[in-house]
């Protein structure tokens, strides 16, 4: 338990130091991916602990980022106001999109949230009067932040980097809360047998649809830090090839441990971001790597590692 | 005379655009710079994003086509202060955040001193607000929208090649001579489209009165594989005469379609700012390059360009340069990409510098060339006084079985007044043509 | 408007509808038996596709395209089925999702580097090229044989799973795979057999689309997208449903352009979820046949 922890510290130090070592380039990467982990990690709130699949969880990312957008654009340039306004917006979608979801199971679940999350990607793509269409908001601000007696100036790349890396963080250790509680027990409770959970007078439709909400509140904050990081989003956020990323993320890194979908983010991004610069073919090797996985690591990287682990801790265990 | 492009290069020529383009990598290879040559002289690096794949893949391949032939040249003449040059491209996929991503990369993990890129407007628009952070200059040689010059604009973006306003009014001269009164258009759904259709017409509509814009209009989207519901909807609408902001593979993938339907039999013209460029010619062409699947008298601008116009000697000798180079002749993109390495050579040459504000200083009362023409730029926006050329499609089976018959239309005519421009750019007021943009 | 227009976009919306059907058919006959959604059969649509740009370029004849571009990609389809798919059945969704989204950006790598990122086209063949006059408008002729193929593959489904044997199996396969099993059908190689029939239909579906639109890479993640709208509007795992579905989103995609044109795409999703919510098999159930 401790070297956990410990690890944790030691990660969380190497975070806080990165700009000193790492190029302006890295840490443009450094902060998208902590965006994507925090997605990764929000998403797996539905799909690790809850037990369903959502093919539309960019719905979230993308009206969270376009709100926020349209806040900072044409309402009033203030970063917590527009974020505060960004994140409502997703978590009430989330709302109305998860009241019609959760009465659903497995595939239909599944289908039912990416026909949502394409009508979003639709409706923010023609109604260009408001989001610019094809186009997209460009030019996205960011202004000075203003805390308590302070004002942080957010434009250089760095202080873009702190500022992601304590919303993330912060996020991160809410979402860690949540899952250790109460509720996140009956969560799991109602993964692996809905019905007996029932019987003991759960709603188990109420658990989800909290759990489904929370994952999009989460979520849209993902997106609301990424519109003032890249400037500029289009309706490509909001495809369902964007909604598949948080779930191969999970996929990847494991979906029943809280971090493990931070290392499939980290995998992924690298080889999105960092194997593009080298090639175009970079999605040879991606698909390679998810067959590969689903073939021989069905439990992500860290499921793997964890049972490696487990095995040796308990002594000579046949596999 | 112009260089003849033989039916084997012609060929060539046509098989390189339908075949697609070399890919990048390869391209990056070939203009390292000399190595060696040049002591310890450290390169000054210019970086191009363009769409180097996808619908308009042969827009952003005609780049790295200008962009190079003037970078081999000038490392082979001295270079630019005494070092040497060195290019680099990266693909945006017509997709703006891309084009945002590779923009970075380019500045801040190659180290780009110059940018120069775009051709699709959408992407222009993402990328233009990243430059202050990034402190660099970005001439772009295609993309059009005028907001890049007005809303959107920063000092460190110029554009050396005419905006939608511009083109614009230089197709209503032209339109305002025909007799056609009842206008659509079918133009693609982003800001260029829009934005070109919007200079055209509302230019024309004051030149001509009693021009009527209909409110039948077809959209669709950018890259769409699909226009025939958009064809049988202009169709049915019954215009006098029809615009299309369409360019690229969507031009020359509707054409195909609209012929099928009867389209041009059942328009009075249609008039087209880039939908007609070297591209669309090349791919129209059958019969071994005699003939063309693009009607006769359709009216367009090629985009700003047609390799035999002006009939210049300047011209002429680039052109018989670039077809004994490539092997085809040159695309707009490819003209202007050329003149944009040599305007950034005169302004870092003029400031003795390649620091950002020192070129930027020198270069926005700027004069410079390219190879068919002569151009300055305005200080206020950074956009280009210059003129465009529209013309009609005739037969011409020695070229590319159909050619055009430009005109040049003065820069006097069709600039759009600074006070306008500014007035934009404080109130942040969309363009009062936008009202044209009808989409029902 | 005028009827004989009218008609000329119901044509339109015909032909859509059955490169629609085409593809649906065969995503749906992979679902009802082998139980797997197959996210990179719009990929072997892709596939079809560039080959028969290919075909059409280098022997200038489009039949050598129709003939032969489907049967490379049934075959590809049987390469992953036995190699990929195999050790999945059984595991999870999400798992067979995961999958199938890698083969999906392998195959697209692969289309990537054989042809390169411009866009291409294909010509319809001589005889189909120019128009014929339907009540008076020119209508593309090419398109009057899209939708006879269309309608022939239908009817040839339809013989192939009600009058054979062969047919017989895959019904009883659908409904109840113990039971195959137990009756002495050879399940596995059933499953090859109909992945690469379906995986036919959606080479045969981009053949047919390659003259009417253009080619290029991302065709595969837009048509996915369609194929499994049409699939669970119709009822997963139902042919008839695969029909109906593509009759619906193709006329919507023709009609729509004219009287809905904001957000005619969104009422493809609108009704995927309608049905989900109201009537989660579809409209036409989940039986194969």
């Amino acid at each position: 338990m401790s070297y956990k922890y410990l690890g944790l510290i030691a990660l969380l130090i190497l975070l806080i130091l990165c700009p000193l070592f790492l190029s302006n380039f890295l840490m443009v990467f450094l902060t998208e991916m902590l965006i994507m982990i925090l997605f990764a990690i929000s998403f797996n709130l539905l799909f690790g602990y809850t037990g369903l699949l959502s093919f539309g969880h960019a719905a979230f990312f993308s009206i969270g980022s376009y709100v926020t957008g349209l806040v900072l654009l044409h309402i009033y340039p203030s970063i917590p106001l527009a974020f505060v306004i960004g994140v409502v917006a997703a978590t009430i979608a989330a709302w109305i999109i998860g009241f019609f979801c959760v009465r659903l199971d497995e595939i239909y679940f599944a289908m039912l949230t990416l026909a949502f999350g394409m009508m979003v990607h639709t409706i923010i793509w023609k109604w260009d009067r408001l989001t610019g269409g094809a186009d997209g908001l460009v030019d996205i601000p960011r202004p000075n932040l203003n805390f308590l007696l302070f004002e942080v100036n957010l434009s250089s790349i760095n202080s873009y980097y702190y500022f992601t890396l304590i919303l993330v963080a912060v996020a991160l250790y809410v979402l860690w809360v949540i899952v250790n509680s109460n509720f996140g027990l009956a969560l799991r409770a109602a993964r692996e047998n809905s019905e007996r959970l029932q019987f003991v007078g759960i709603n188990v439709r109420r658990y989800r649809l909290i759990s489904f909400v929370i994952s999009g509140f989460f979520c849209g904050l993902a997106g609301a830090l990424f519109g003032p990081f890249l400037k500029s989003i289009t309706p490509s956020i909001a495809f369902w090839t964007k909604s598949a990323e948080p779930v191969f993320m999970s996929l990847l890194g494991g979906t029943k441990i809280f971090l493990a979908p931070a290392v499939g983010s980290v995998i992924f991004m690298y080889l999105k971001e960092i194997i593009s610069g080298y090639t175009e073919l970079w999605m040879i090797y991606l698909g390679a790597i998810l067959i590969g996985f689903v073939l021989f690591l069905p439990g992500g990287i860290v499921g793997f590692l964890n049972e490696r682990l487990r095995s040796r801790r308990l002594g000579r265990v046949e596999k | 005379m112009v260089k003849k492009v033989s039916r084997r290069q012609f060929l060539k020529g046509a098989g390189a655009i339908g075949v697609g383009i070399v890919g990048g990598p390869l391209l990056q290879g070939l203009t390292r710079g000399p190595s060696g040559a040049w002591g310890a002289a450290k390169p000054i690096k210019f970086g191009g994003i363009y769409s180097l794949s996808g619908v308009v893949a042969a827009w952003g391949k005609a780049a790295q086509q200008g962009a190079m032939m003037a970078a081999m040249e000038i490392n082979q003449t001295g270079g630019i202060l005494k070092r040497p040059v060195e290019v680099r491209f990266e693909d945006d996929a017509c997709n703006p955040e891309i084009g945002v991503r590779k923009t970075r990369r380019l500045v801040l993990e190659w180290g780009a001193d110059f940018l120069h890129g775009f051709n699709h407007s959408g992407v222009a628009l993402a990328a233009v607000p990243t430059l202050p952070e990034l402190k660099r200059m970005l001439l772009v040689p295609c993309a059009a929208a005028t907001q890049v010059t007005t809303e959107a604009f920063n000092k460190y973006v110029f554009r050396p090649h005419a905006n939608c306003y511009q083109s614009g009014a230089a197709g209503a001269v032209a339109a305002a001579k025909l007799p056609y009164k009842k206008w659509t258009v079918i133009g693609p759904d982003y800001s260029y489209g829009w934005d070109s259709w919007g200079g055209f017409i509302g230019n024309l509509v004051k030149r001509k009165p009693d021009v009527e814009v209909m409110n039948t209009q077809a959209w669709p989207k950018f890259g769409a594989g699909d226009f025939t519901s958009y064809i049988l909807k202009v169709i049915e609408a019954k215009p006098d005469a029809v615009y299309s902001s369409l360019w690229g593979g969507d031009f020359i993938t509707f054409l195909k379609q609209a012929k099928r339907y009867g389209f041009f039999e059942k328009v009075g013209t249609c008039v087209t700012e880039a939908g007609l460029a070297l591209d669309a010619f090349y791919a129209l062409a059958t019969g071994g390059g005699k003939e063309s699947e693009i009607p006769e008298g359709l009216w367009t601008a090629a985009h700003g360009y047609w390799f035999e116009h002006p009939k210049t000697e300047r011209n002429k000798k680039w052109v018989d340069k670039f077809v004994s180079m490539y092997g085809e002749y040159p695309h707009i993109v490819a003209h202007d990409a050329y003149g944009i390495m040599y305007t950034y050579k005169k302004a870092i040459e003029k400031a003795k510098s390649i620091e950002t504000d020192a070129v930027i200083e020198v270069m926005e009362t700027m004069e410079f060339e390219t190879p068919g023409y002569k151009r300055k730029f305005r200080k206020e926006d950074h956009s280009a006084f210059t003129g465009v050329p529209y013309g009609r499609t005739v037969k011409a089976p020695e070229l590319t079985g159909i050619a055009m018959n430009l005109v040049d239309i003065s820069d006097a005519e069709i600039i759009e007044p600074i006070e306008d421009v500014l007035e934009r750019r404080t109130k942040k007021t969309p363009a009062p043509w936008m009202q044209y943009v009808i989409k029902g | 408007m005028t009827f004989s227009t009218f008609f000329a976009f119901f044509l339109n919306g015909l032909t859509s509808a059955m490169t629609f059907f085409i593809i649906a058919s065969g995503l749906t006959l992979i679902y009802g038996v082998l139980r797997i959604l197959n996210l990179a059969h719009g990929s072997l649509f892709m596939v079809g596709a560039f080959f028969t740009f290919q075909l059409t370029y280098w022997f200038g004849n489009f039949w050598y395209a129709l003939i032969l571009a489907p049967l490379i990609c049934a075959v590809a389809g049987v390469i992953m089925e036995r190699i990929f798919l195999r050790p999945v059945y059984g595991l999870p969704i999400p798992f067979q999702l995961l999958l199938t989204f890698g083969l999906m950006l392998l195959i697209a790598d692969i289309v990537r580097i054989f042809w390169g990122v411009a866009f291409r086209t294909a010509t319809e063949p001589r005889i189909l090229s120019g128009t014929m006059n339907i009540l008076g408008n020119s209508y593309p002729r090419y398109n009057v044989f899209v939708i006879i193929v269309g309608i022939l593959v239908g009817i040839f489904i339809w013989i192939l799973l009600t009058k054979t044997r062969f047919g017989k199996m895959i019904r009883a396969s659908s409904s109840d795979r113990e039971v195959a099993n137990g009756l002495g059908i050879n399940v596995p190689w059933l499953y090859t057999a109909v992945f690469g029939i379906g995986a036919y239909l959606a080479g045969l579906s981009g053949v047919l689309a390659a003259p009417l639109r253009s080619i290029m890479l991302e065709m595969d993640v837009h048509i996915i997208i369609e194929a499994f709208a049409i699939v669970v509007i119709g009822g997963l795992g139902s042919i008839p449903g695969a029909l109906i579905g593509s009759l619906l989103l193709g006329q919507l995609n023709s009609f729509g352009t004219l009287y809905i044109p904001k957000f005619e795409m969104a009422f493809t999703y609108v009704f995927m979820a309608i049905i989900l919510l109201i009537r989660p098999k579809g409209l036409l159930g989940e039986e194969v046949g």
